[in-house]
């Protein structure tokens, strides 16, 4: 057992969890934050993908105690209330969600990309979702809703 | 209303729960008491199970239920009942499970699984179809016989051969003596996993009198609970099945999974709640995935490239289980030849057991299989006898007033594959390929491949609507056809709001599904929701439209006749500023005073498919086929000439969906099918070792799709209304994703003349043709 | 799930070899965790420590130090690939750090866990190796600097002993002519294991040409082709003798990526196109 710090959503936590937890875990079955999916559990298809320090992460291949002092954000911080973020309103816009369990995942890479780089080309689109697997859409639609928010912060002016 | 409701691209319902994270899948779901499952798996394709030891794990702490295939006396299955729910006796594939836990955590579950010891007996696998049919193979059901199947599959016992469909018209010996040209050629493809991204998930509870609870991840309640009953010997009634959000189905979730598992574990845990999560691993090595396929094509053609006869034979790598396999091998055949008409036809399309993973539903239900044979073959045929392939489809398409394979006439309100033929072509410049503008040693190579496919159901398949109203005047619709992504809610909203006039989003389509309050439906397959529960949902708007009107009749003083529905009003027809709103009618009408007529609104509706017969056994002759949705790709490629290295650069897609009803929705389904299809066709398969081990059971090493591989995709809409369609329109859930990788296939021929006969396409294969072809 | 083990992140080095003395069972040093975690999800590694070592302060900086550039331990690919420094004169770094999995597992994977799990196609070690790079080894008893291409011993096997951890790499600088490619056969145009790597490097001045190839062996393989590039003779014959020194030196298996034959083939393919981005036929 370690004894944890962390914010998640700008709220502090201070949590006990034991060594071998993953902090997907911690986030979904200790803090009930089941926005982040488990895929995979490897690594390998972005649905747990949370938002650490400012950087994209996969959260099912991090220990909980690694996140000590952290920050995290969730896809449950994207929205205040009723009102959603333009990235999330750009998703339902272009009709960029079918059954929607990969959906969280791509919003949080989406908005780390677009925090670092507020008008990204196609491939850097590309670089920042290709870990995110979505077998719904065909990902047209997806492309289309990170250049829609982009342009809705301003960062595009075609 | 002034605005046209249908055709619209409404939002998609749900959308904003999703988009928030508030959507909760099962995984998402906990009940209080829940204990974990997991599963012990065989870690050999074949073998016989001496003897399993679970004391240890019985005495783990916090263990509470340790179950065997001994104990489960169950056998489970959809159209051909042979699945154990944990193996019995013999193992038959790798992953396949033979023992239970249900502990307080996940961690100890796992802890009492590796403490549970199984002696096994290794016995000879088959995991070739071709080598399973011969005399001496394996057997993998030896009691094949004993059976029970639905009474339209036909195993035979003493053999590996579950299911045989026949098609036979005309006689293909005087075709081929007549033919000019006779071209036979050989096609495989491997298992595919279905890789929706929530993996399989239930959770049951069992309860006093012999009842349960289920929660789980499947596209189809009702089979869930039927199947359920069926295995398990349970009343209908004693069971709920509820499903919540679903994170993506293709087919996977159709049927049963392990929905019967837990409710064991259950029973078993004194009616603790009990959760099974697959494991991303687990998924590949133990869900059902889209059966392998060896076909095999005769074709006599003329020198004008007209087909005069065709002999097929397709033998189906169904796993070690055919329950839902048989079913594909038989609906496959039904369109056996492709959407073109050959007078002379014999088809053979056999179920083969192996010892490998089984298989089941698919979107396309065995038809993205059978085409990557019959429009490769196409291609072949038409190159040996030097014509375009665009003109041998054009020649032998289907057309009004032709004659399909089981005998059913094309009529007018059929959906015209031509066309969508046509427009691909003209899309990507067909007859333009030109290389001039490429560096040296590439080539560009254009291709087209058309595709059809019917719902595949029994004959009775049937679906209800119910509507009530809210206390405010909007709608609660109900129907237990799953959402999981498809939007088919969205577009049943659309037909309520457009049928009763009133706007969209005052119709609430109740998200979850649950067996105890919604009316049936058979399955959420087959690209036969929007038509079936379409229809369903037109006649209850129409049966609401009836009462409100009948209610609405009196205060008017007038008759029903005179009565028209407009703007969430009843309003009388030649006096359109007397009217009644819904809002006054949906409770009941209450007069100034006081006296009430009417009471809370309910409507009903159902739909039944009209006028399917069984297939002949031996000839295959009947009517299959509800409706026909027909479409074309084509395909542009530029492929390295030594390397086989390529590029697809351009896809045209175009289906004659009869009449879009949402249109996003419709391109949605078109881009993320033309997707799938795409994985399949360039990098998706199952590998297995020489003694049947799944090397391919991670993402690591099964590679999907992702964002950066994605060609530009143009989608065209056809619309050639069908008659007895909601607002004329035809299902297009799996059309996309068909003929994709024969079209890759053939426009990787067209650039350089190999002539590519396995999925998938792969560098490596088309090197190996081009180092043969030297 | 992962196995109990017991997890520490301490500050100093010497509190790392102090646990690596004392602790009983197989003890795992962690950076960003993304083979070491899937590998204990798949039973494959069970530690029974697992040290941290993202605290040891300068196991985080990447500085360029006299005609080298240190890369500590716990760089993240992601980090690499955004780096000035890297991008100025080790470009080829950034392009290899950018073939490594996703863009939110390279945010965790390091450059030198990439070396350390040792896999035969890991991304990293083409591009490193042409460059020359050493891997700066410590312990409690010794500290020693290991060239790359003696590094890996087999299959997710190297030189690392018990005792041991790597606290960083020295990349050599090359004078400025110097440009390097790296090739990469995969399945799709997103994230994938290498099927067959293959980086180039050459440098006028120095009259250095090398190439180094992954999964093509059981270890990466360094190819020093100096000699027979900047020797005598034309271009089409050196780059025949190259292509021969390639296939002779390489051992590739068939697996689920692809095949021995295709691999063959495409380490010749890879060769051939990279020497032709670095070397226009007729320059010399
Ligand atoms: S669940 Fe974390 S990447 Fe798939
Ligand atoms: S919407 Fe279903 S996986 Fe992306």
């Amino acid at each position: 057992m370690k004894t944890i710090n962390f914010t998640v959503n700008g709220r502090n936590y201070k949590l006990d969890v034991k060594d071998n937890e993953i902090l997907l875990d911690v986030l979904r079955e200790k803090l009930h934050f089941t926005g982040a999916k488990e895929g995979c559990g490897e690594g390998e298809c972005g649905a747990c993908t949370v938002i650490m320090d400012g950087k994209a992460v996969t959260s099912c291949i991090i220990l909980a105690v690694e996140a000590d002092g952290s920050d995290i954000e969730t896809i449950e911080g994207q929205s205040v209330g009723e009102e959603i973020s333009d990235i999330q309103e750009a998703f339902i816009e272009e009709n960029a969600i079918q059954c929607g369990f990969c959906t969280p995942g791509m919003v949080m890479s989406t908005k780390a990309l677009l925090d670092r780089n507020p008008d990204p080309s196609d491939e850097d689109i590309d670089i920042a979702l290709s870990g995110n697997i979505c077998r719904c859409t065909g990902y047209y639609s997806i492309r289309n809703a990170v250049k829609r928010a982009a342009e809705k912060k301003g960062g595009s002016q075609s | 209303m002034t605005e046209e409701m249908i055709g619209k691209s409404v939002k998609r319902i749900k959308a904003l729960e999703k988009v928030t994270g508030n959507a909760k899948f099962v995984h998402d779901i906990e009940i209080q008491g829940m204990l974990h499952a997991k599963m012990k798996l065989s870690p050999h394709a074949h073998a016989k199970i001496v003897n399993i030891d679970t004391t240890k794990a019985k005495s783990l702490p916090g263990v509470w239920a340790v179950l065997t295939g001994k104990e489960l006396p169950y056998k489970v299955g959809l159209y051909l009942v042979d699945k154990d729910i944990l193996a019995v006796n013999k193992v038959r594939y790798q992953g396949e499970p033979v023992a239970a836990v249900a502990a307080e955590t996940k961690e100890i579950a796992e802890k009492a699984v590796e403490l549970i010891e199984v002696e096994y007996k290794k016995l000879d696998a088959v995991l070739d179809v071709q080598k399973a049919v011969e005399e001496d193979a394996p057997l993998v059901h030896e009691n094949l016989g004993e059976l029970e199947s639905a009474p339209v599959f036909f195993p035979k016992p003493g053999t590996n051969i579950a299911h045989h469909t026949k098609i036979r018209k005309g006689d293909t010996e005087k075709g081929f003596a007549k033919a000019d040209h006779i071209i036979e050629n050989e096609f495989t493809l491997p298992m595919v996993d279905h890789t929706a991204m929530e993996t399989h998930t239930s959770i049951a509870e069992w309860k006093p009198g012999r009842k349960v609870k289920i929660w789980t991840s499947a596209q189809s309640p009702f089979a869930v609970r039927n199947l359920l009953a069926n295995g398990l010997h349970l009343n209908h009634e004693d069971i709920e099945v509820i499903v919540p959000y679903v994170g993506g189905g293709f087919g996977g979730k159709a049927g049963i999974h392990f929905e019967p598992l837990v409710t064991c574990l259950s029973r078993a845990a004194d009616g603790r709640p009990v959760k099974i999560v697959m494991s991303r691993e687990e998924e590949f090595n133990s869900v059902p995935v889209r059966q392998g396929l060896y076909s095999r094509l005769k074709t006599g053609v003329n020198d004008d490239g007209e087909i005069v006869a065709q002999e097929t034979e397709f033998l189906w790598d169904s796993g070690a289980n055919a329950d839902y396999g048989v079913n594909v091998t038989r609906a496959a055949a039904t369109a056996g030849v492709g959407p073109y008409e050959i007078k002379n036809v014999k088809l053979d399309s056999k179920t083969v057991y192996t010892n490998k993973i089984f298989g089941t539903a698919y979107r396309g239900f065995g038809h993205l299989e059978i085409l990557w044979a019959i429009e490769r073959q196409m291609d072949l045929v038409a190159k040996e006898i030097g014509i375009s392939p665009y003109d041998i489809r054009m020649k032998n398409g289907l057309d009004v007033g032709s004659v399909t394979i089981t005998g059913e006439h094309i009529g007018e309100s059929h959906g015209r594959v031509k066309e969508c033929l046509r427009e691909v072509a003209k899309e990507i410049d067909f007859e333009n390929r030109d290389s001039d503008d490429l560096p040296e040693g590439k080539k560009r190579g254009k291709g087209v491949a058309t595709l059809h496919k019917a719902p595949a159901m029994p004959t009775n398949t049937g679906t209800a609507a119910f509507l009530k109203f809210n206390e405010n005047g909007t709608l609660n619709l109900t129907v237990s056809l799953t959402d999981y992504g498809q939007g088919t809610y969205t577009a049943l909203a659309q037909i309520v709001a457009d049928q009763l006039d009133m706007p969209v989003d005052k119709v609430n389509v109740v998200w979850e599904n649950n067996t105890e309050t919604e009316p049936y439906d058979w399955q959420t397959v087959a690209s036969k929701g929007l038509f079936m529960s379409g229809n369903a949902v037109i006649k209850a708007s129409q049966d609401m439209a009836q009462q409100l009107k009948e209610v609405a009749s009196e205060p008017l003083r007038c008759s029903v006749e005179d009565l028209v529905i407009e703007d969430e009003k009843v309003k009388v027809r030649h006096h359109l500023d007397k009217y009644i709103s819904f809002k006054e009618l949906a409770m009941g009408y209450t007069y100034e005073n006081g006296n009430a007529i009417g009471g809370p609104l309910v409507a009903r509706g159902n739909y039944i498919a009209q006028g399917l017969t069984n297939l002949d056994p031996e000839t295959g002759q009947g009517l299959p086929a509800l409706d026909w949705t027909y479409g074309a790709h084509g395909v542009e490629v530029i492929v390295d000439e030594d390397t086989g290295e390529f590029e697809v650069v351009k896809i045209a897609s175009a289906f004659d969906v009869g009449k879009a009803i949402n249109k996003e929705n419709v391109i949605g389904q078109i881009q993320g099918g033309v997707i799938q299809g795409y994985g399949s066709a360039v990098m998706e398969g199952y590998q297995f070792s020489e003694d049947g081990r799944l090397l391919t059971n991670t993402f690591t090493d099964y590679k999907v799709p992702s964002i950066a591989d994605i060609p530009e995709l143009k989608p065209i809409i056809v619309e050639n209304a069908q008659e007895d369609g909601p607002y004329g329109a035809r299902g297009v859930a799996e059309h996309p994703m068909l003929s994709i990788p024969s079209v890759i296939g053939n426009a990787v021929q067209d650039a350089i003349g190999v002539k590519i006969k396995e999925m998938p396409v792969i560098p490596e294969k088309i090197f190996e043709l081009i180092e043969a072809n030297k | 799930m992962l196995n109990k083990f017991e997890y520490y992140k301490p500050e100093s080095l010497e509190k790392i070899f102090d646990i690596l003395e004392n602790k009983e069972g197989e003890t795992a040093l962690l950076a960003g965790g993304t083979d070491l975690f899937v590998d204990m999800k798949h039973k494959t590694r069970k530690p029974d420590t697992i040290i941290d070592i993202k605290n040891i302060e300068d196991f985080s900086e990447i500085e360029e130090r006299d005609q080298e550039l240190f890369i500590g331990a716990a760089i993240t690919c992601n980090e690499i690939i955004e780096s000035e420094l890297v991008n100025k004169d080790y470009k080829i770094l950034a392009d290899s750090a950018l073939e490594v999995a996703a863009h939110q597992v390279r945010n965790r994977a390091t450059v030198v866990g990439n070396l350390c799990t040792t896999s035969p196609g890991a991304d990293m070690f083409p591009g490193l190796l042409v460059l020359k790079t050493k891997v700066v080894i410590v312990s409690k008893e010794e500290n020693r600097q290991v060239p790359l291409e003696q590094f890996a011993t087999g299959v997710k096997q190297n030189v690392l002993k018990d005792n041991e951890i790597v606290k960083g790499l020295l990349v050599k600088k090359h004078v400025a002519d110097g440009k390097g490619v790296y090739l990469k056969k995969r399945r799709t145009k997103g994230p994938d294991l290498s099927g067959v790597g293959v980086a180039g490097y050459i440098s006028e001045e120095e009259e250095y040409l090398a190439f180094a190839l992954g999964a093509v062996a059981p270890t990466p393989v360094y190819l020093d082709l100096s000699e027979i590039f900047f020797g005598e003779g034309n271009f089409t014959d050196k780059q025949e003798k190259i292509l021969k020194e390639v296939k002779e030196n390489i051992n590739p298996i068939d697996d689920v990526r692809s095949t021995k034959k295709y691999r063959i083939k495409m380490s010749q393919v890879y060769t051939r196109r990279i020497l032709s981005r670095l070397w226009k036929a007729g320059d010399k």
